[in-house]
């Protein structure tokens, strides 16, 4: 194949204005990548800041209310302008329109504005931050979230304009997924990529507008005293926790399927097998994306809420686990007995499987009334959500930059560093988190910036932990970085793979197909031809 | 190089059409949703206070409620009636019905100033700056949160209705749709009737029981 | 290809269809009003709410072509009113099930923690939490 400079989509117009007035799926796609991927080192960046002040007791380098800010800007970088635009918005961008044989997605233009409205948010954010940021909790829980005197607002604004970036990305993709699959690409042909997708999209429509009226609220309450959400005019902070979570629980789905959906691709291309069943993960897809708007009370077990509801809630969250371990052992069906081929994506796939696994089991038991009020706020529900959000989305975030960095530039990055950089993140972050669920179970608060000695220990083992990740991130981008122009020219489809995506070019032409693709079967065929394995 | 990959963005006229609709149904869905939230706070105190909000139901002022549900209820009416008449070939007059229905939803929020001031000059105000002395303070303010901000979030809606509707009115008038290509007319009527459904919910919890 | 196809042109309302729809839904706003002036009791607003779903029926159906549409669309529509009803009925439920009142007016009984030797009612506050009532 030729060098990836010939006629592909990074070739077409190389100034910066033609990428920032594009309405091309795959140039918005990289966009968006750059940006989440900024916005990752950024709340990375706090996270070790946080990480170092708990290195000792007592004062390390920052005082209590800078160490509120940070948890604050750390949660609220990396929840909504990380995780929740990172797959759906880059990869899904990249991707969605070249599976299902499109040219591009359904509104373009729309698709271009999502990047500018993610853009706004993120600066009104980011000038919060500057203002000496938020000290709520990425939660915004009221009354304080109404009463503290930090830089609430600009945050809570910024949040609100990422919400209808958000909207716009999920409104799009199901457009797309309707109406522009090639002919022939039935619904049960679609890969399971496009799935997790269109799930996930089907949460963000419908969930996000409750998140954007909800902190439109706190914002009046700040600025009018409106009084929703003030025990002392009549209201109930508690409303504003259900109203908060009916979003935010739903949004840990929105972070959670799109990685499914990696790694249901990364399990079929390194084991050279269909997936076991192909129809389970697709109905368990939709079922968590259903049975996930039921179990937000699971956060407020502690709150005061109704009995009735958190045995409800707690009930309800129970659910989840059994779409999961559908999900699992699906996974675990298409390895076995596979033609199992070790690269890095597939050493993501098995991370992801195990933190999923280990974080959605004691999910359950978190779930547990009695047992979650012992639980409730303390470093073990830190280490839980971590484990979903980082062992879970974020491996599979790196999974997928690696599975689709040739696809998206062209060039092939050092496979033996790679493999060894992934070892590297899982080891650290199991260092990072599992003390931490020590570190709860013992007592120890989360968003305190001080505590007794004897939790020290695993507090150091914690900061080391977080190190090894930031070391190993280092060395991603810096091998990435430098693949991007030395790399070895990967060719139209270096894995081997046999998913859709591979159908057109490396990196694809502007107008993704030549030829409009013909999809007599569904992705990931692997029996009915032999695709050579890419030495 | 078959032509039909790389030049066209549609499968067909039948995608176009489909993709419009339903992202018009998505984003009716956001809507939906948007003021879900507002109705789930006035469920909720309601469910709390039933006798302040029972009190503070009886100071609206029904008649120009019901005025208003009718007007929008008849500039829905007319909206339809627009859609029909640009699908017929006749743009022209679908142009002066959505003008029409532009108007009317003008009425609309002269009406809703109306009743502000009222409310204003009582001291039925949110929050903090209740000071309607009928009615006790603890819930009622409440109920003129939610009613302000219910009312204050539609009329929002209705603005950029009219907007809406006068400038598809004036491009409908010059011509610009037809049979061939009605969808910004359907989409923006769409639209209105949302806003109309909005109301229809909104007039029975605030004024009437 | 017919059920599947984008439009059901034989399903468009004619001048006549539109004005009879627009003069039932009138019909049901002066049912309401009308309702509304004789005496109020438990069921006057689950009938004033169930007249507005008739007629917002009545304008997705007809006015917003979901009848000529593909089934997709109305599903979107379901979708988006079946997440409305359960954030509703969920809160509302939670709100009326508490095992003890949190909202204002209180009061708010304090309760001893576990194993706390004093009697509970001695932490009790002299005045009840929140504004009083007045």
């Amino acid at each position: 194949m030729s060098p990836p400079a010939a006629e592909s989509y990074l070739s077409d117009g190389r100034t910066l204005w033609s990428w920032l007035t594009t309405h091309d799926h795959k140039r918005i796609g990289v966009m968006f990548l750059v940006l989440t991927l900024f916005f990752f080192l950024v709340g990375g960046l706090f996270a070790l800041a946080l990480r170092i002040e708990l290195l000792t007791p007592g004062r390390t380098i920052m005082g209590h209310l800078a160490y509120n800010r940070m948890f604050t800007l750390h949660g609220v970088t990396m929840v909504w302008l990380f995780m929740i635009p990172a797959i759906p918005s880059a990869f899904g961008n990249f991707l969605v329109p070249l599976m299902i044989g499109a040219r591009d997605v359904a509104f373009p233009r729309l698709n271009l504005a999502s990047v500018y409205l993610y853009v706004l948010g993120a600066s009104v954010t980011l000038w919060g931050m500057f203002e000496g940021g938020a000290d709520t909790g990425w939660t915004f829980y009221t009354p304080y979230s109404t009463t503290t005197g930090t830089a609430v607002l600009p945050v809570l604004v910024g949040v609100f304009i990422i919400g209808f970036s958000t909207i716009v990305t999920g409104l799009n993709f199901i457009a797309t997924v309707h109406t522009l699959r090639a002919p022939g690409l039935t619904w049960m042909k679609l890969p399971l990529f496009v799935w997790a997708i269109y799930g996930t999209s089907i949460i963000q429509v419908l969930a996000t507008p409750v998140l954007g009226m909800v902190l439109l609220l706190v914002a009046l309450e700040r600025v009018v005293g409106a009084g929703i959400f003030d025990p002392a005019r009549g209201g109930d902070p508690l409303l504003f926790q259900h109203l908060f979570w009916f979003y935010s629980h739903p949004a840990v789905y929105i972070m959670v399927l799109p990685s499914m959906g990696v790694i249901s691709e990364a399990v079929c291309a390194f084991s050279r097998k269909n997936a076991f069943s192909y129809r389970m993960i697709v109905y368990s897809t939709l079922g968590i994306a259903f049975v996930g708007f039921f179990t937000w009370g699971h956060h407020m077990f502690a709150s005061g809420q109704s009995i009735f509801g958190s045995g409800a809630f707690g009930a309800m969250s129970m659910l989840v686990a059994i779409f999961t371990a559908i999900k699992i052992f699906s996974w675990l069906g298409t390895l076995y007995r596979g033609s199992i081929a070790i690269e890095s994506p597939l050493i993501y796939t098995l991370g992801f499987m195990f933190f999923l696994f280990f974080g959605g089991m004691i999910g359950v038991a978190y779930s547990t009334t009695s047992l979650n009020l012992h639980w409730h706020d303390t470093y073990s529900v830190v280490a839980h959500f971590h484990f979903i959000m980082v062992g879970a989305t974020v491996m599979a975030f790196l999974g997928a930059l690696h599975y689709w960095f040739p696809k998206m530039f062209g060039r092939c990055f050092p496979a033996k560093l790679a493999n060894s950089a992934a070892v590297l993140i899982i080891f650290g972050f199991i260092t990072t988190f599992v003390p931490q669920f020590l570190l709860g179970n013992m007592g120890m608060p989360r968003r305190y910036a001080d505590y007794p000695p004897h939790f020290q220990s695993l507090h150091v083992a914690s900061t080391a932990g977080a190190s090894l990740l930031a070391f190993g991130f280092l060395i991603i981008a810096a091998y990435l970085a430098w693949s991007l122009k030395y790399g070895a020219v990967a060719g139209d489809n270096p894995w081997g793979s046999d998913g859709f995506e591979w159908r057109s070019a490396s990196p694809p032409p502007t107008h993704n197909f030549h030829v409009t693709p013909e999809y007599p079967t569904g992705p990931h065929e692997y029996a009915r031809e032999e695709v050579p394995h890419a030495a | 190089m078959p032509p039909e990959a790389v030049t066209e963005h549609w499968g067909s006229e039948d995608a176009r059409k489909q993709a419009a609709y339903l992202g018009m149904w998505v984003f009716i869905a956001t809507e939906v949703l948007l003021f879900a939230g507002l109705f789930t706070a006035y469920g909720v105190y309601r469910s709390v206070y039933p006798e302040a909000f029972r009190a503070a139901q009886l100071t609206m002022e029904v008649g120009l409620g019901t005025l208003n549900t009718f007007l929008l209820v008849s500039s829905s009416i007319l909206v339809a009636l627009a859609v029909h008449a640009v699908r017929g070939n006749r743009p022209g007059l679908g142009g002066a019905l959505l003008l029409a229905a532009a108007l009317l939803g003008i009425v609309f929020l002269g009406v809703k100033g109306v009743e502000y001031s009222h409310h204003v000059r009582e001291g039925g105000l949110p929050g903090d700056a209740y000071r309607f002395a009928e009615v006790p303070r603890v819930g009622a303010s409440l109920f003129f949160t939610l009613y302000y901000l219910l009312t204050g979030l539609h009329a929002l809606h209705v603005t950029v209705g009219v907007s809406v509707l006068t400038v598809l009115g004036v491009r409908s008038a010059s011509g610009a749709f037809g049979p061939s290509y009605a969808t910004p007319v359907e989409l923006g009527g769409m639209y209105w009737h949302l806003v109309d459904v909005i109301w229809l919910f909104v007039y029975p919890i605030l004024y009437l029981s | 290809m017919a059920e599947d196809a984008v439009e059901k042109p034989e399903r468009q309302l004619g001048v006549a269809g539109v004005l009879v729809v627009g003069a039932v839904l009138l019909a049901l706003t002066t049912l309401t009003y009308l309702l509304h002036k004789l005496p109020h009791g438990a069921w006057s607003l689950p009938v004033a709410l169930l007249i507005a779903g008739a007629k917002g029926l009545l304008i997705a159906l007809f006015y917003m072509h979901l009848r000529e549409q593909r089934a997709s669309n109305g599903l979107v529509l379901i979708t988006s009113v079946v997440f409305v009803a359960v954030l509703l009925t969920v809160c509302v439920l939670e709100t009326r099930t508490r095992f003890r009142p949190t909202i204002p007016p209180g009061p708010f009984p304090v309760e001893a923690l576990p194993g706390a030797m004093e009697d509970p009612r001695s932490a009790r506050p002299p005045e009840p939490a929140g504004p009083v009532n007045p």
